[in-house]
């Protein structure tokens, strides 16, 4: 065994360890990564693509994606059905028990474990039917739609009824679970939204407790598909076999007419939750690291012990891009703590862009990791000056130009202009609270005020704090978690100091691990929480409390009006994305999102990336953020810093321009979606190495044939003749779900030629119809769902080119066929081209 | 459309927010798992126990305590069984329905019983006269059949070993039931007595949640009971008896009182596993399906005792599904079957039971409660369910 090198073990191969095992191959470390199961991929590997026409951002099929790569890694040994089954501390690290067929012994400086977690079993409580076929869980949901098999499962006229039961072995102190498993809402929304589009008279009820409606993205996808479905507060804990042809049956309430009644579903799908994987327990202890109640691990800033350290959901519920930035930011962990040389930080200068608290965090952060900082803060925040940091108040960034490592950033200053040179830029520009809006307050409005002033009014002199405080969440659009966080434990401050708090909502964010605790915390001390069902209205107080809030209930008779007593309404106020940031995302040709916050939904740069490499996105600027979320994303682009600045993340098969043949059109320049196209003097477009993703649509663009790349096209154009079927397939997508289309599927592969492709759009037309010319029947060019395309653009480009190709030539549909797909859809990948070699391919 | 005033600490959330954790009404996560659970559905009326929780959390105490509601509510805590915060709604309306407010919605049923019961000893105002009279009477039967004259029903024997309680309607509409437990404790051959001072194992302070009457009519029991000097006291099959007598006593009388308590069943179950008697599984030559009574399953945790009688005097015991922790109510608990006006809501809160009886499939069905086994007798009426309901002490007599 090579001893000079630095050794780390990985322990499990999901999400969480990949990433670290990538992040770490690219610093030379010799990682062994262990897996017990006969494959990499974990539990997100198990999760269907939730695509409807276009991506819906669930991130799964990026885990495909990391378990094809993992083969490419140059100092990572994966050793598949394996445990560690002996444990000792050495001197310069750990000495390793490796089983599986046989033993292997090895040394090791640093442990990371990600052994993940399980999955809650329904079958665990009795009253779920779950022995019955009409009753499932979400994770059995995401077979049957990797299968591409929804339609078999439920019958085939009219609607089918289909319930979403939530909190299925989550929030339940009495099973030892009162943790919020945080991600199935959002596997349940985009689940419904997907059997919305497969069929789109299924008649959808979701029951949910508080949908945990969070997150970049998500709260729209909510608004997309509220009016759809019935949304019920309340989950049904009982299901009522089927007697007859109406189905299984859950007990709803009817508060109107006073009854309690029956609805009949064709299918009833379990939101299950996420619980520890208790096998692991006596590893853990072996190990002696520290375990909660739940069995979880009790990461500290993802070390839980010397030279051990805890990712993914192995340390609590988190979601697939969480697990990721966990990973990474855990590699660069072990990389300090191996004592590797940082390469002369000194050297690079990171543009830090917005004041505020996200971006002076972000500026001390990278201060500390030995960059250079410009600070470019548009307002006027009065944070103290920081020694390595050149802030620039009231500036306005005006423009931005260059690559990687070398960008050009200029900026205005009450009239006068700056500028900088950058190697890097954080955007950290924050967002806006919304002034609260008085209307349907007065004449009370001075009983009313909003949780910022709140805070400044009464820092400390609780004397001073009226006795009795509603604080009211979700007033005019939804609560933020941050505001129920800041909420709730104020709420608790005061009523220790003996004031009655009541505390009304729509819905209860329990963000984190603990934030279930925290609610079930402040419910135990006495804070009355009401279910708001109307506005409130404000009258004058009747003898107790100055004023008196009326509100119906949602868990009270609807006849009833419930007065609220109270001295004081505290309105929390609602955040909402900077006015700025669609001038900041023009300059730096980046998007916003539905809602209007920086950054696309995309998954393939998030959390906190860009399509434009060294352009990276942190804090409410581009997502909703805690302290928590802040403090991750600062150290996971730390760690894409430190990997960018050595050199790891190489150009993966860049293009170049051959200048003799350009006609300086400046066509690739625009077309370009990484922005690695700079020009040199006036009018020589270049394209920057470090800058370029390789995805070719600069090669397609061209008009000249000027830009190649150095692996052209494989396979294509060549003189060989091709088979009947063709099928160009993106090497991120289609192409990966191809080649894990199951063995004995293989034989479809007569007659087929399955080209990969770096990106559709790299296929210029001349590309797209030449194996017709070759004696090819069909081509189907199989792309990235819309939104998933890592080159933004690609997937959009194709199939304007496609449409292009058949209009200009005559060729139909059912010849040349344009369909997208994600990396997780092997099945639908061998459907389609079944159906392309079945002649039905349109 | 009413108005209601939201309550800090009123005095009812206060005596329902006593522990460290669960049944703290306080914490109710307003999950809405108990609405869906209650039996009582698609029909008029019922509880809707999230509702009666919420106005006990949120200090709504007259609401509550004047609404119907906590009257229908059965008190069987199927709702509450699957409760993530172990909050348990019998507790909840026993507490509400002892509130001085919700005084006039007791049924009259009940007000009357417990009239009785406190003045006489009796619910159905039996005097000692009447029961020796009856008693009497029965025994003139018994001699009849058997001239062995301990097969005869004794009363007020000093220095009996058990001291069978019956319940009232073994000493109205149903004495052949009593004479069947007189037939069983013939066969266990220990000497039996019951008490002309006391004649009734029922309890109807526990349905009003009032805490002093169910204490003083315990104490009637209690009394009586060291003063025969008996070793054991035997209950006949009552769920809420059970509860009280069996589960609660201790506590509810602040000693340990000077006998044991043990059921019909349990009993029978004792003596035929240590062979005092022998049981034949073919006089019942078909499954028989049990019902679960609320008080002694889900209540008192006894699930297995009554089943394995049963197997040992039917050829198979079916389970109805769900089962044990979770069955489901007959229908007629928590004092509806006792207030002669509820027979159309029970047909209501019945009818779950009725579909799983229906699902199951036998024609027989046991049990091990007398209440319930009126209102599971009502049931196969209006439902057309064509089943035979016993107790399953009964059966086990039939099985000697
Ligand atoms: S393309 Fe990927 S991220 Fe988009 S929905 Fe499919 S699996 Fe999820
Ligand atoms: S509230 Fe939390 S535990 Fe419940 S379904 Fe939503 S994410 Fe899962
Ligand atoms: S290959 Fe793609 S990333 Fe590279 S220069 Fe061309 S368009 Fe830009
Ligand atoms: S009847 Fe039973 S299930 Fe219904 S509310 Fe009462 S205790 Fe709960
Ligand atoms: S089940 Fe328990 S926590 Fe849920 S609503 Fe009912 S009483 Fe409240």
């Amino acid at each position: 065994m090579e001893n000079r090198s630095h050794n780390v073990l990985i322990i499990g191969g999901g999400v969480a360890g990949m990433t670290a095992a990538k992040v770490l191959d690219g610093f030379g470390v010799h990682v062994h990564l262990i897996e017990k199961t006969d494959h990499l991929g974990g539990k997100a590997l198990d999760w269907a693509c939730m695509a409807t026409d276009t991506c819906q951002y669930c991130s799964a099929c990026l885990c495909a994606e990391l378990v094809n790569q993992m083969k490419l890694l140059d100092n990572a040994k994966v050793y598949l059905d394996s445990a560690v089954t002996g444990f000792k501390p050495i001197d310069s690290g750990y000495q390793v028990t490796i089983q599986n067929k046989r033993q292997t012994v090895i040394h090791v400086q640093a442990v990371l474990i990600a052994t993940g977690l399980k999955i809650f079993d329904p079958s665990e409580v009795d009253f779920y039917e779950y022995n019955h076929a009409g009753v499932m869980t979400t994770a059995e949901l995401n077979e049957i739609f990797k299968e591409e098999r929804l339609k078999d499962i439920l019958p085939e006229t009219g609607s089918p009824r289909i319930a979403f039961i939530q909190c299925v072995g989550s929030r339940n102190r009495e099973l030892g679970l009162d943790y919020c498993s945080q991600v199935c809402c959002k596997v349940a929304i985009r689940q419904a939204t997907k059997v919305l589009h497969q069929i789109p008279n299924a008649s959808i009820t979701f029951f949910h407790i508080d949908l945990q409606n969070f997150g970049k993205i998500f709260r729209t996808q909510v608004g997309n598909i509220d009016h759809r479905i019935k949304m019920v507060q309340g989950i049904p804990a009982r299901i009522l076999p089927s007697t007859d042809q109406e189905g299984l049956a859950v007990i709803q309430e009817d508060p109107e007419n006073k009854k309690r009644t029956a609805l009949h579903f064709d299918k009833i799908i379990l939101a299950v939750g996420m619980r520890a994987d208790h096998d692991n327990l006596r590893l853990f202890k072996d190990m002696e690291l520290p375990v909660d109640e739940w069995g979880f691990l009790m990461a500290e800033n993802s070390s839980v012990g010397k030279g051990i350290y805890a990712i993914g959901t192995v340390t609590g519920p988190t979601d697939i891009l969480t697990s990721c930035e966990q990973g990474k930011k855990a590699a660069l962990n072990i990389i300090k703590g191996l004592d590797m040389e940082p390469p002369e930080p000194k050297k690079y200068t990171i543009a830090v862009i917005g004041g505020g608290r996200d971006g002076y965090k972000t500026a001390a952060a990278m201060v500390q990791e030995g960059y250079s900082v410009v600070l470019l803060d548009e307002d006027n925040h009065d944070a103290p000056d920081h020694e390595g940091i050149t802030t620039f108040r009231k500036s306005r960034l005006t423009g931005v130009s260059g690559v990687f490592g070398d960008f050009h950033i200029s900026a205005k200053n009450e009239g006068h202009k700056w500028d900088a040179d950058v190697s890097a830029m954080i955007i950290a520009s924050g967002s806006r609270k919304k002034p609260l809006s008085r209307d349907g307050f007065e004449p009370f409005e001075n009983s009313v005020m909003t949780f910022s002033d709140f805070v400044q009014k009464y820092p400390n002199n609780h004397d001073q704090i009226p006795a009795n405080i509603t604080f009211l969440l979700d007033h005019e659009a939804p609560e933020w978690k941050a505001n129920a966080g800041e909420v709730l434990s104020k709420a608790m401050t005061l009523q220790k100091q003996g004031k009655y708090v009541t505390i009304i909502m729509k819905k209860m964010l329990v963000n984190g691990l603990n934030g279930q605790r925290k609610y079930d915390q402040a419910r135990k001390a006495g804070i009355q929480f009401l279910r708001a069902a109307s506005s409130p209205r404000i009258t004058a107080g009747k003898g107790k409390g100055t004023i008196n809030i009326q509100i119906k209930e949602t868990t009270l008779p609807p006849e009833i009006t419930l007065d609220i007593p109270c001295d004081l309404l505290v309105v929390p106020e609602m955040i909402q994305p900077s006015p700025e940031n669609k001038r900041l995302a023009g300059i730096l040709g980046q998007m916003i999102d539905e809602e209007g916050f920086l950054q696309s939904p995309n998954t393939r740069h998030r959390l906190t990336g860009s399509p434009r490499r060294g352009v990276f996105f942190t804090g409410s600027c581009h997502d909703e953020t805690d302290d928590q979320d802040l403090d991750l994303e600062i150290d996971s682009i730390k760690a894409s810093l430190r990997s960018l600045f050595s050199g790891h993340i190489q150009a993966d098969n860049p293009a170049t321009i051959h200048e003799a043949k350009c006609a300086r059109c400046l066509t690739c320049l625009r077309a370009c979606p990484h922005g690695a196209i700079i020009l040199r003097g006036q009018f020589q477009p270049i394209i920057v190495e470090e800058a370029c993703f390789g995805c070719g649509v600069c090669v397609s663009a061209c008009p000249s044939n000027a830009i190649s790349q150095q692996d052209e096209k494989k396979g294509i154009n060549s003189d060989h003749p091709m088979s009947k079927v063709v099928v160009f397939a993106c090497e991120r997508s289609a192409y990966l779900a191809e080649m894990s289309i199951k063995g004995e599927k293989a034989g479809y592969k007569e007659d087929v030629q399955v080209i990969p492709v770096r990106c559709a759009s790299s296929l210029d037309i001349r590309s797209i119809l030449d194996p017709f010319l070759k004696g090819a029947e069909k081509v189907l060019v199989a792309a990235c769902h819309e939104g998933n395309c890592r080159s933004m653009v690609g997937t959009r480009l194709a199939d304007t080119r496609i449409k292009l190709a058949r209009r200009n030539t005559g060729i139909t549909e059912s010849e040349l066929a344009f369909r997208t797909i994600a990396a997780n859809e092997p099945e639908k990948m061998f459907q389609l081209i079944h159906l392309a070699k079945s002649g039905k391919a349109g | 459309m009413s108005h209601t005033s939201l309550v800090f600490n009123s005095p009812f959330f206060d005596t329902l927010n006593q522990k460290e954790r669960d049944d703290n009404i306080a914490e109710c996560l307003t999950c809405g798992i108990c609405v869906s659970r209650c039996t009582w559905y698609d029909g008029e009326g019922g509880p809707n126990p999230r509702q009666m929780v919420r106005m006990a959390q949120l200090g709504l105490d007259d609401l509550l305590a004047q609404n119907p509601m906590i009257w229908d509510c059965m008190v069987c805590n199927h709702c509450t069984e699957a409760c993530p915060m172990g909050i348990t709604m019998g507790e909840v309306i026993r507490k509400a329905r002892s509130l001085k407010m919700a005084e006039d919605l007791i049924p009259q049923d009940i007000r009357d019983g417990i009239k009785r019961r406190l003045e006489t000893g009796d619910v159905n105002g039996f005097t000692k006269t009447d029961f020796i009279e009856t008693i009497d009477w029965l025994n003139e039967e018994i001699k009849d059949e058997n001239d062995d004259p301990k097969a005869l029903i004794p009363y007020d024997q000093q220095g009996a070993r058990y001291l069978y309680l019956p319940n009232p309607r073994e000493l109205g509409m149903n004495v052949m039931h009593l004479t069947a437990m007189a037939r069983l404790f013939y066969a266990f051959g220990e000497p039996w007595t019951m008490s002309s001072r006391h004649t009734d194992v029922t309890n109807w302070g526990y349905f009003i949640g009032d805490d002093d009457i169910t204490r003083t009519m315990a104490l009637q029991v209690v009394e009586a009971a060291e003063d025969l000097g008996i070793k054991t006291l035997v209950l006949s099959e009552c769920g809420h008896a059970f509860v009280v007598l069996r589960k609660l006593l201790h506590e509810l009388i602040g000693r340990k009182p000077g006998f044991n308590v043990m059921s019909i069943v349990e009993l029978t179950l004792e003596m035929a596993e240590k062979g005092a008697i022998k049981l034949n599984r073919e006089t019942h030559p078909y499954p028989i399906i049990y019902h679960d009574p609320c008080n002694l399953g889900r209540k008192s945790g006894v699930f297995e005792v009554p089943r394995r009688l049963l197997s040992m005097v039917c050829r198979e015991v079916v389970e109805l599904h769900p089962n044990r922790q979770n069955a489901v109510c007959c229908g007629g608990g928590g004092g509806l079957l006792q207030d002669s006006t509820s027979l159309k809501k029970r047909m209501i809160s019945g009818k779950a039971k009725a579909d799983q009886i229906r699902v199951a499939g036998a024609k027989h069905v046991a049990t091990a409660c007398l209440s319930c086994h009126r209102q599971l007798t009502e049931l196969s009426k209006e439902y057309k369910l064509e089943v035979k309901v016993d107790t399953v002490a009964a059966l086990a007599e039939e099985a000697l």
